[in-house]
Parts: structure tokens; sequence; C-alpha cells
């Protein structure tokens, strides 16, 4: 290693609480001395990741409050320290943290972190256009059997509370009352329709029909799936209405099918 | 109103701010009025290096009515890591798109194997170091394409093996790779206290073709030290600097930088009409104007 690399090195430990070897190779100034000034780095890191997380985790901030959210913040960067040049994606493992080790209101800390990323990174996702039903339409009534969609990036699905949608909302508006937790393991969804935020709870058999799609099945598949599977008596009709639903909120980026097309 | 793209370097004149998302919306109902007396503006990179959604759909709207200049935080031009052409990718990739009059960043290192501490550490002033930084400038250019500019940071501390000054450093790395220098004022003045050395002296060392751009900024002190904060207004000591600057360097793109305690944009404006009113001073006393 270099001596610039050994330098670094040591500057880094110091920040990460990891070694105080740097303090030898600085000097302050007549007013102050090398440790204190070294702890305006160290504070500055630090307070740098919670102020970020906190953005980025408005309603877990606001479910655990400020001193819980700072001590939780800190126990996740000391594990799982920025890896990349934009602290927008530092918060992308807070949530495993949290299954791995639970805070005091857990779950619904884990939802709501789930749920907190889904929204910021449904916020910022590409822009894309939006399949319409108008463009299902078109296809030929052949195309239907092995139609194949995507969805688009910014959708995200999870688990969370029944609660969390309105918790958040709560605590985001600052509404005093917090609505009573719900069942613990509600699927959700989570997109971005024109540049607004949107998100809602998926009933078990869209849930079953969303996991099947996203994974790369026809909508053959998620009839039959709806029929056998969901033994719903209508799964057509149940089909229709759930594609119907994700076209009208924006949810599907792309499609394909197998039919051959008449020219 | 006309909507045009620039991207001639020398559209990038006058006063300018750092676009934060805050303003946005003033912005816009400014530049629809066409009464914003803001002549440029300076976006924080990495904030746009995104997939899409409302924040790059605001970026465009204001970058099709006033030309713009990229400012990042994460190169690192000075880490021992190799650089990461990634980052690199993502930063051309936006260039392209915004078509800014140029790209800067910091002159300072902001993490070593594969961690981002994001903050601008500081670097020793040492040979060694400058052969390390002019490689990697040189690396960076060729593949952007064009010169960077790399600013002067705030520091702190003193490493015991630097063996130039901060403005030598700065002056060498520029004639060793051609980049130019965005020149903080405030930075300067915040380093001039922690360091004790005289601004002026730093001013005087750095070669008056070198300085594209001047930050101007507020800072928190301390007593003992100077935290480079820009949550603050610029202060008085800092105004005078710049005049010093402008008498040194001309009629340089100015701009002042807000990152926190964001006041309203008219305030922001307030304050660089007094930049703008400086820098007609100080001109004016260099060609004898002023008695």
């Amino acid at each position: 290693m270099t001596s610039l690399g050994r330098t670094q090195a040591d500057f880094q430990d110091f920040l990460l609480g990891r070694s105080t070897s740097i303090v030898e190779q600085v000097r302050g100034n007549a007013r102050i001395g090398e440790s204190d000034l070294l702890h305006v780095y160290r504070h500055g890191y630090w307070a740098r990741q919670v102020e970020a997380l906190a953005n980025d985790f408005p309603g877990l901030c606001g479910l655990l409050g400020v001193a819980a959210f700072d001590r939780l913040s800190r126990d996740y960067v000391a594990a799982s320290p920025s890896r990349h040049p934009s602290l927008r994606w530092l918060g992308r493992g807070l949530a495993s943290h949290l299954d791995q080790f639970p805070v005091e209101a857990q779950p619904l800390a884990a939802g709501m972190a789930r749920f907190d990323w889904a929204v910021a990174q449904a916020f910022d996702a590409r822009d894309q256009i939006a399949v319409a039903m108008t463009d299902i339409l078109a296809l030929p009534p052949t195309a239907w059997e092995s139609l194949r969609l995507a969805f688009t990036e910014a959708v995200s699905d999870l688990v969370a509370d029944s609660s969390i949608g309105e918790l958040r909302r709560a605590i985001l508006h600052d509404a005093g009352e917090m609505p009573a937790a719900g069942e613990i393991d509600q699927r959700w969804i989570v997109w971005r329709q024109d540049e607004d935020i949107q998100y809602r709870p998926l009933a078990d058999d869209e849930a079953a029909a969303f996991d099947l799609i996203r994974d790369g099945a026809t909508f053959g598949s998620m009839c039959q799936l709806l029929s056998d599977h969901c033994r719903h008596p209508a799964a057509a009709v149940r089909s229709a209405e759930i594609l119907k639903d994700w076209l009208d909120r924006g949810l599907v980026a792309e499609i394909a099918h197998d039919a051959a097309v008449s020219a | 109103m006309t909507v045009r793209m620039s991207d001639r370097r020398s559209d990038v004149a006058g006063f300018g701010l750092g676009l934060r998302p805050t303003h946005y919306a003033d912005i816009l109902a400014g530049s629809a009025d066409g009464d914003l007396r803001v002549d440029w503006f300076e976006i924080i990179s990495e904030n746009y290096m995104i997939g899409g959604g409302k924040p790059l759909r605001h970026l465009m709207d204001i970058r099709a009515h006033y030309p713009m200049v990229m400012h990042g935080v994460s190169l690192s031009i000075g880490s021992t890591a190799p650089l990461d052409f990634d980052y690199l990718k993502d930063l051309k990739n936006l260039a392209a798109r915004l078509e800014p009059a140029w790209i800067s960043d910091h002159l300072c290192w902001t993490g070593i194997a594969g961690l981002n501490m994001h903050d601008l550490l500081p670097l020793p002033f040492t040979e060694e170091a400058l052969v390390h930084v002019a490689e990697r400038v040189h690396a960076v250019q060729a593949y952007l394409d064009r010169q960077i500019l790399l600013e002067n940071t705030s520091s702190y501390v003193t490493y015991l093996e630097s063996a130039m000054p901060e403005w030598e450093f700065i002056a060498e790395l520029s004639r060793r790779t051609g980049c130019e220098m965005l020149l903080d004022v405030n930075n300067v003045y915040v380093n001039a206290f922690n360091h004790s050395f005289d601004p002026l002296v730093f001013l005087d060392a750095i070669p008056r073709d070198t300085v594209r751009q001047i930050h101007l900024a507020g800072h928190e002190n301390h007593g003992s030290h100077i935290i480079d904060t820009h949550d603050h207004d610029v202060v008085d000591a800092v105004w005078d600097l710049y005049a010093a600057a402008v008498a040194r360097f001309g009629a340089v793109a100015t701009m002042i930088e807000r990152d926190d305690h964001i006041p309203p944009l008219n305030d922001l404006i307030l304050e660089l009409d007094r930049a703008r009113s400086i820098q007609e001073s100080a001109l004016a006393a260099r060609v004898g104007l002023v008695a």
C-alpha cells in the first residue's frame, strides 16, 4: 500500500470508529487540537448518514421517534456502510437489517421500512410509457393465452401491516391519533402513476396473480391459477378485471405474446 | 417565451445559484414571468443520476430556460481506490442529456476499499498525492472528453507529511493536467482561519487564467475553528475576499451555495445582488474607474 493509501485507510478507519492512528499524522491549530478536529469529520460522517436515512424513511422515523431512529440508523450504517456514490441507495438494506435485528415496534417497523423504501424507489424510477387497455384490445384474440406483461420499474410489492398506508399517512401529516395495528402480513403494491406515488393493498388472489406475472408467466397461466389454486368461480372474468385494473393504474410497461400477427 | 437549450461555455457567465428542489416552483414561475435575476444554475450531479420521475422532469424544465453547470461530490479524484467507471458513465450520460457548460467536482477523496464516506476528505499536499491525482485527472478528462473543474475544499486538520501549501498543490495540478479551478472563496477563508495563513497569499498564487467559476457560501464559526456548513448567509469577511478575488481573476461566473436552512429564493437572489454589486465595484476599481 502506498503512503497515501495508508493515510486514507487510517483516516477512514477513524471515521468508522475502528482506529485512531490518523491522530498521530495530523495537527490542529493553536486554538484546538487535532483530535477534536478529527471528531468534526467523524460527527459529520454519522450525522450525514442518519439524515439521509431519515429523508428516505420518514414513516419509520416517525414511527420509532427521532432517538430510536438515530440508534437504528447508526447500527445499520455500522453494519452496512455506504458503497454507492449516492446516498440515495444507503437505505436499501434497512428493512432486511430490521428483520435480522428487530426493534421495539416490530413487526410494524420492518413493514414500514419496506413501505418507505418502495415509495423512495417509485419516486425516481425510470420514466416508462404505460401500456393502455387499447393496446391490449388491439391484440388478436389468439394472443391472450400467451400474453406476458412486464411491470414498470416503479412498481414494488411488499408485506406489511394492513394499516401501514393509513399509519404512514397519519405520521407524515402529523395527524395526532394513530390507527390501530391490523393484520401483520398484508401484501401491498406501491407504484408511480404519472408523477404521483400510489399504493394499495392486494387481495390474496391478485397477489398470487401478481407474483406469477412478475415471474414471467402468461395471462393464460394466470387464469388457470385463479381457477385451480384460488378456486375462483369466474376465473376468466376475475383475471380480466385484475388486468384492466393494472392497465388503468399504469402498472404495465411492456407486453409480448407468441401469437402470429397477420400482415 | 422562447425555450432553448444552451451548451456554450460562454453562456455561463454572471451570477448563478445552486438548484435546490425547494425552489423548483418559484424558479419556473419566475422563468415564465421573465424577471428572475439568476443567470444560470448549478446542480449537484449525483441528485440527478437517477432513472426519472419529478426530479429529472423539473431539472429539464428549468434547463430549458437556463444554462447549467454540473457539480459532483463523489468523483473522489484523490482516492487511492480505482476510478469508478460506472459512476463516470452515469455522469457522462447525465451530461449528454443536460449539456452543461462544464462539470466540476472537488479536490478531495471520499472513500476507499469500496466505501463512500460522503464527505470531502482532505488530501496531504505531497508530491506523491500530486502525481496520483494528476494521473486520475488525465484519465477522467479523457473519459469525459472534456476538461473538468476542481474545487478547493474546506479542511480542519493539516497532515504532518504535507510538503507544500494548498495553493501550490492546486496551481501545480492545474499546470500538469489542464484542469481548471472552481474557486470556493468561502473555503479559502475557512482554511485560512483553520490553518492560519493569509487568504490573499492563496489567491495570489493561483494563476489568473485557471479560475472558471467562483463559489460563495456561509459557514459556522466556532471560535477555535470554522466549519463549512452552507447554512448561513455569506459573511462580510468572505465578501471582502470575494472582492479581492474579482480584482485578481476578473468577472468570473459566480454563484451562492446553500445546502441547509435554505431561505426563500428571493432572499438568495438578494444575496446574489450583493455579489453583482461587489463584482462591479471590484472591476471598476481594477480599471481605475473609482477615484
